[in-house]
């Protein structure tokens, strides 16, 4: 087992690993830069080392600065939470060159699994369901491609995320001019313009399945998770299990995923990402090679650990739990994503000093946040300010759960999101379970102010 | 103590820089604080040393590593002096050169010690 290990990143994650890392007995190593020297990672780990100034590209995505910190601290290993370098091919493989353990996949899976079209062809060879679409990167003669696909196509970065890259297309003759879009966005993003183009799946749900896989060849497969709540193509809400999910499709779901796995040589946690249409068919989107910001989800559900799980597999142990318990479906749980930005705003960020915190408590609440009263979020970062997951022994009893906990969350002196989830959790179409990635446009579209006096006035 | 006594310790408290005394003797005694804006505390002026911050992470070395250290304190150094480097982890080495003319005043770092960025590794007078 490691005796000391680096957490090569920030927030509410950085604390959430110093968390395990101490239940496991092991020394921790928070890295922060100059705008984080008050964040609660710094204060909670054994050590801390100041990587850079604040712009993160000069300090929590500088390898260098945060492999050199974990050679002047002694840290073995190297846990990188989600974000910044933890689906970093390069960087994985830097830290086994100086002898560190990456708390993650072997650098050749995630190169494997991390370019979306190389993943969607290793998920064919695996016989995993895929989105009907181009064979591989596009370059010049898409138009037919598109069309043996099928209008309405989507037009996707091969290294996106985030909804970079991303175009919409219903009809063939709009197609050239938005793969040019799509390319010069993702070049922009992502330092790499290659795009491709598949069916667009209409009236989708997002669901994912967990993964663990240890160095001794067993790999297993969690319950979904359901995030089809999102705004912007970002995730607002996941819950699990999903209320559109059959068991036979969870089955066929995580035989899925498992084959990828082992396919794609997995080790470490990851996750297996869907489309569901409303006819129950599934295909394979991607792969996420790193924890996921909504793994608590999955650990309250499931009573089983995956910070503690990862760091088991990094340090060559078994997994601590088979299939069989992993399967076990022990609550329903829901996390809400509560993020430093104004609703009314079309959820512009806005950082600021918390002037008083009151948390949600109770049993079955849980609360990963980085925040304390008086603390100032910087403006440089991610807007995330806290994950309230809750948790109840059905859908219903989880989400009388999750509003009651939402009404006595405070974070005051900030603009969050949390009256926006108590409007998603009050709305008949969350509560009856039928809804799709579209959900929050639909509900910020009504809620909007109508604009025919605008109209009008013109 | 009558107002009058207390008048003298107050006038003389006035004639310095303090903004808060206590006395306490035998069970008594007596605690002023100079209120603000009253008695303004004057502005610092400006400090005459320049701390020379770590660029980077790593491990401090002299101008080569190995080698003993090229400047002693009191040594007249120009702007642009070469001071040391910061070995990183990948073996990078940064640089720490000296922000100004002046005289080194403070060495704070001894070869092949570890450094955080923003460390102040020396401090300049000048």
């Amino acid at each position: 087992m490691f005796k000391k290990v680096l957490i090569a990143n920030r927030s509410e994650i950085a604390v959430r690993v110093v968390r395990a890392c101490r239940e496991l007995g092991i020394r921790s190593v928070a890295v922060y830069s100059e705008a984080d020297r008050e964040s609660l990672h710094v204060r909670l780990a054994d050590e801390a080392v100041c990587i850079g100034p604040a712009p993160s590209k000069l300090s929590y995505l500088d390898m260098d600065a945060v492999l050199s910190a974990a050679k002047i601290t002694g840290a073995d290993a190297v846990h990188p939470g989600y974000g910044f370098l933890s689906e970093n091919a390069e960087f994985s493989k830097a830290c086994e060159d100086l002898g560190l353990v990456f708390i993650g996949p072997k650098p050749e899976s995630i190169k494997k699994l991390g370019h979306k079209s190389t993943a969607k062809e290793l998920a064919r060879s695996a016989q995993v369901p895929v989105v009907p679409g181009t064979k591989g990167l596009i370059d010049d003669d898409f138009v037919k491609e598109a069309q043996s696909v099928g209008f309405p196509v989507m037009v996707k970065a091969a290294a996106g995320g985030g909804g970079k890259g991303l175009r919409l297309v219903r009809t063939p003759e709009e197609l050239e001019a938005q793969v040019r879009l799509a390319q010069s966005e993702a070049q922009a993003a992502f330092n790499d313009g290659s795009v491709y183009i598949e069916k667009f799946i209409d009236r989708p749900r997002h669901v994912e399945i967990q993964i663990a896989a240890d160095g001794h060849g067993q790999v297993i497969a969690f319950p979904e998770r359901d995030c089809t709540i999102q705004r912007r193509h970002q995730k607002l809400i996941e819950e699990s299990p999903s209320p559109a999910v059959q068991p036979e499709t969870r089955r066929l779901m995580q035989e899925a995923a498992v084959r990828l796995a082992r396919a794609a040589g997995y080790t470490n946690v990851g996750t297996v990402e869907f489309l569901l249409d409303p006819s129950g068919r599934f295909y394979f989107i991607e792969v996420n090679t790193r924890l996921q910001v909504e793994h608590p989800v999955t650990e309250s559900v499931t009573g089983l650990d995956l910070v503690v799980a990862q760091i088991l597999i990094a340090s060559g142990e078994k997994l601590p739990f088979d299939q069989q318990r992993a399967s076990e479906i022990r609550a329903h749980s829901i996390e809400h994503r509560i993020n430093a930005e104004d609703p009314d705003r079309n959820f512009a960020p806005c950082p600021g000093r918390v002037d008083r915190l009151t948390l949600p408590g109770g049993a079955g609440v849980r609360v990963d946040t980085h925040l304390y009263s008086g603390y100032t979020v910087p403006s440089y970062y991610d807007s995330l300010l806290a994950k309230l997951i809750v948790w109840s022994s059905d859908r219903p009893a989880a989400i009388a759960k999750s509003l009651r906990a939402l009404s006595e969350f405070e974070i005051d002196g900030l603009k969050t999101t949390i009256g926006l989830h108590r409007k998603v959790l009050g709305h008949p179409d969350f509560k009856s379970g039928s809804f799709d990635t579209h959900f929050i446009e639909r509900l910020n579209h009504v809620q909007q102010p109508r604009s025919d006096s605008a109209a009008a006035a013109r | 103590m009558n107002t009058q006594e207390l008048e003298k310790v107050l006038s003389w408290i006035r004639s310095t820089d303090l903004v808060e005394v206590s006395y306490k003797f035998a069970g008594k005694g007596f605690s002023v604080s100079s209120s603000q804006g009253s008695s303004p505390i004057p502005a610092l002026p400006a400090s005459r040393f320049t701390a020379v911050l770590s660029p980077g992470v790593g491990l401090f070395q002299w101008n080569e590593p190995g080698k003993a250290r090229n400047a002693e304190e009191g040594a007249s150094l120009r702007g642009g002096d070469l001071l040391g480097v910061v070995v990183s982890g990948q073996g990078r080495q940064i640089a720490v050169k000296s922000p100004a003319d002046g005289r080194l005043a403070r060495i704070c770092v001894e070869a092949g010690a570890p450094v955080e960025f923003g460390q102040p590794l020396f401090f300049i007078e000048g």
